[in-house]
């Protein structure tokens, strides 16, 4: 027995890591035996879950790994229906609190949230006009020595932005109601704008989803969970980041791939882009719309500053929404990527993930902040609704 | 590559087998088994594998170059020479931009430019891991407690992807024997390897993750949205969520060595069952305190120069201890904290014992008492772990203070049971899970096979779409 070979500890002060007792009852298998018992094991649970893998598999990214996948879970479903497993493993899932047709990104779970009553309809502002330049809030200047600054926001003495639309000022009786929706970087986001925006007048859900976004709406579908939110929510202010997983191919609603790079994909997307926002602000809700930040690689750059273009033209075209350039936001002076940025009491401070796409705690604080400021200037947001000053 | 996924179930079952084809031929089977390490290494980024190798070489030349020295004195030499070499790699990707960083602020503080750039380093999932160990080959050689094994050996014993990427920190005369006779292919402990690779996963995928989205993240990432019930059972939850997360990792990468015939050292024991600091560090993460004690505390001096320079033999170890997981000011507290609280339980312990009181806790109330103060330090030092920045763990704890007549919307009764139950299992006596183990063992491998099946199932339906990474990897 392997235990055997080891040789005894010299004893100093505290007693060795303890290997599991012996137990003379316990049997062992020779190898054959456990080949078997982990095939099985593997194989049974293959079985079982075969069509939660296969719906999976199906959202995954087009290409030669969906493909593999799919060509041995496809078989492996079937088999599951053949022997009627399916049935009895979507029952049992069910007993377990998981929905067995919900989409592999999971559900929203309102329900599960203490969400407050929702408020009459009658304390919404009206939509307010649009400017005439628009309403996309572009980051302060970088600082001189290379590195993004945000104090030019805050700046003594810069125009104060004209507040286009008037977002009710919360009180504690009636608190603003905040959703942030995306990807990951959202999910980061959310506890940032939460710190920030004052908890006595504000009620912040953080529903971002990770590895979502707008290309594949059979794995999430983020048209569809806004609907929900407004329905169940009817938030005063949404924030929205996400994209960082859009690009691929997308599936359209009769399964075929529409290659990302096709002109047709930026098409679609652009209409996924304004079905989303339409949704978002059907209920006279605002939404800031933020881009994706600058990232360290630069083969990613072409395509974020696509889409980036296309949220920005999309919340162009609804009053009720405004644009957050990210990508300037977190760019060095120069136009560069880094992951070391000051922030606006001049401290230097790593605000990048060392993916060199996400953010670090501080650069999501950064970002909320920012944000925040973006719908003060777009939308009126009441100084009264934040911690810092706006 | 991840414990909990398709892809390491796929990569485990062509291992298993293959290894237990080529286990007779040593030399195929080593190459085999390096091979099927460095692509598990790779899974995560490919352009880091040679800092792997680069380690085991330099650890490998430096046990060389110790072991031909004869001179004690100069062998001590050499062998501060070769843990200098192993630990540069290290203080390059994972405290440089700490440093930097910190350093451009206070040049910025009087008005002068940092001398040193700020660059984004890439800290390579591991490497405190395999540096560590790498470390205690070279120290071990040095000792004359092993001799230096073959090339090949080390390669294998620095990369063994069960313990790569966050430990059991595995020694040498442990695994090189291992390594070097060929495993029992006719008693595998298949009811223990199971218990602990499916236990593992119910930790990690259900418990870990279900404390972590519903409570943990919300409350750090916001604390002042929240209310003090909230922030406590935050803390009491990431307690659950750290150990849980951690202990799978340890518990999945013991189990899946065992189905290989490989024995690794346990890491874990009931660690909130601890009646104090001490005892704490004697139950959690066992492989790094041994580590500590053995290549830090006691060349120090350990307790044999004093009480003063044990109490500072003390706090060093552990302010190490916690810089070693992770650079930011946040581990030094966390270390501190930990480093003062047992300096003055061994000041306690020594007081009792001088007027002849027992050191220990003598009676079930002591006990009891011991055990929750002894919690509730480790959950404070906790915040400090789990916190972004200090400003971040005090507001953690500020909440604490006020807000008691607040909600308490994310204290759902689900979240209650999960962070009691995972406390009482480690505070009751005996194994209870030895009976089922033995139970399980006596099952034929089809009834093996498909009762794991079907927790299994149970676990991928209870867990979330996606699994975060083990929290250790960033160490």
């Amino acid at each position: 027995m392997a235990q055997t070979l080891l040789p005894p500890r010299p004893t100093l002060q505290d007693p060795e890591p303890k290997a599991p007792t012996p137990d003379a009852d316990r049997r062992r298998f020779r190898t054959r035996e456990a080949l078997v018992t982990l095939v099985i094991a593997l194989g049974v649970w293959a079985v079982l879950f075969a069509p939660a893998l296969e719906r999976a598999a199906e959202t995954s990214p087009v290409g030669a790994r969906r493909t593999a996948a799919l060509a041995v879970l496809r078989p492996l479903s079937a088999l599951s229906d053949a022997l009627g497993v399916r049935g009895v493993s979507e029952a049992a899932m069910r007993a377990l609190g998981r929905e067995a047709d919900s989409p592999p990104g999971g559900d929203l779970d309102l329900d599960e949230l203490d969400l407050p009553p929702l408020p009459p309809l009658d304390i919404k502002p009206d939509p307010p006009p649009r400017p005439p330049q628009g309403t996309t809030s572009s980051p302060p200047a970088p600082s001189p020595e290379g590195a993004g600054d945000g104090r030019g926001a805050s700046d003594e003495g810069a125009p104060e932005p004209e507040p286009t639309t008037g977002i009710r000022t919360p009180t504690a009786g009636s608190k603003l109601r905040v959703v942030v929706v995306g990807d990951s970087l959202s999910q980061g986001l959310g506890p940032g704008i939460e710190r920030w925006l004052r908890a006595d007048v504000s009620r912040v859900l953080s529903l971002g989803r990770q590895s979502t976004g707008l290309a594949r709406q059979d794995f999430f579908n983020w048209r569809w969970a806004m609907r929900q939110i407004e329905e169940a929510f009817r938030p005063d202010l949404v924030f929205v980041l996400l994209g960082s997983n859009d690009n691929q191919s997308q599936v359209a609603p009769d399964g075929s791939a529409i290659r990302v790079g096709s002109a047709a994909w930026v098409e679609a997307y652009r209409e996924r882009a304004s079905a989303f926002l339409r949704e978002a602000t059907s209920n006279g809700s605002h939404v800031v719309w933020i881009g994706i930040p600058v990232v360290q690689d630069h083969g990613r750059w072409d395509f974020y500053r696509r889409v980036n273009d296309i949220y920005r033209q999309t919340a162009a075209t609804d009053p009720l929404a405004t644009y957050l350039d990210a990508w300037k936001l977190f760019q060095t002076r120069a136009g560069k990527y880094s992951a070391y940025l000051r922030n606006e009491q001049g401290t230097v401070q790593q605000m990048r993930a060392g993916d060199g796409l996400h953010l670090t705690p501080a650069g999501y604080d950064y970002l909320a902040r920012h944000a925040i400021r973006a719908a003060a200037g777009a939308f009126g947001l009441s100084q009264q609704a934040a911690s810092f000053r706006i | 590559m991840l414990f909990p996924t398709t892809d390491f179930a796929i990569f485990f079952a062509v291992v298993f087998a293959s290894h237990w084809l080529l286990n007779p031929h040593r030399r195929l089977w080593k190459w085999f088994m390096l091979a099927a390490s460095y692509a598990f290494y790779a899974w995560w980024d490919w352009r880091l594998v040679w800092l792997l190798a680069l380690v085991s070489a330099l650890a490998q030349l430096g046990a060389l170059w110790v072991e031909r020295q004869g001179n004690e004195r100069r062998r001590r030499r050499r062998t501060a020479v070769a843990i200098v070499a192993l630990l540069l790699p290290l203080g390059w990707f994972k405290y440089y931009g700490f440093f930097a960083l910190s350093l451009t602020n206070a040049f910025d503080g009087i008005g002068l430019s940092a001398p040193l750039p700020l660059l984004q380093v890439i800290l390579p999932i591991g490497i405190s891991f395999y540096t560590f160990m790498a470390i205690s080959y070279v120290v071990d050689v040095s000792r004359l407690e092993i001799t230096p094994a073959p090339w090949l050996d080390v390669f294998v014993y620095l990369a063994f992807f069960p313990h790569l990427v966050a430990g059991p920190i595995v020694r040498g005369d442990e695994l090189l024997p291992q390594i070097r006779r060929e495993r029992d292919g006719g008693s595998i402990d298949v009811s223990r390897a199971a218990s602990l690779i499916l236990g593992g996963l119910f930790k990690k995928v259900v418990v870990s993750s279900f404390l972590a989205a519903q409570i943990v993240d919300p409350v750090f990432g916001a604390p002042e949205a929240h209310s003090a019930i909230e922030t406590l059972f935050a803390i009491y939850g990431y307690a659950i969520v750290i150990y849980t997360d951690f202990s799978a990792y340890s518990d999945i990468a013991i189990g899946t060595a065992l189905l290989l015939g490989f024995e690794l050292p346990v890491n874990f024991d009931r660690p909130y069952s601890a009646t104090s600091l001490r005892d704490f560090w004697r139950r959690w993460h066992m492989t790094l305190s041994r580590w500590l004690r053995d290549y830090l505390y006691l060349p120090l001096g350990g307790s044999r120069r004093g009480r003063a320079r044990t109490a500072l033999n003390i706090m060093v170890t552990m302010l190490l201890g916690g810089l070693w997981h992770g650079a930011g000011w946040t581990f030094l507290a966390w270390g501190g904290l930990h480093g003062a609280g047992q300096v003055i339980g061994h000041a306690r312990r020594r007081r009792r014992l001088e007027r002849g009181l027992p050191a220990e806790p003598d009676s079930p109330g002591r006990v009891l008492a011991a055990r929750v103060t002894t919690f509730h330090v480790v959950c404070l030092g906790w915040v400090f772990f789990r916190a972004d920045s200090i400003g971040s763990a005090f507001r953690v704890l500020g909440r604490l203070v006020d807000g008691w007549n607040e909600g308490s919307e994310l204290v759902t009764p689900l979240v209650v049971l999960a962070i009691a139950s995972m406390l009482a299992l480690q505070n009751l006596p005996g194994s209870p899970g030895v009976r089922l183990e033995v139970a399980f063992s006596r099952l034929r491998p089809i009834a093996q096979g498909v009762t794991a099946a079907l927790a299994l199932f149970a676990i991928t339906s209870l867990g979330p779409s996606g699994v975060a990474p083990f929290i250790y990897f960033q160490f």
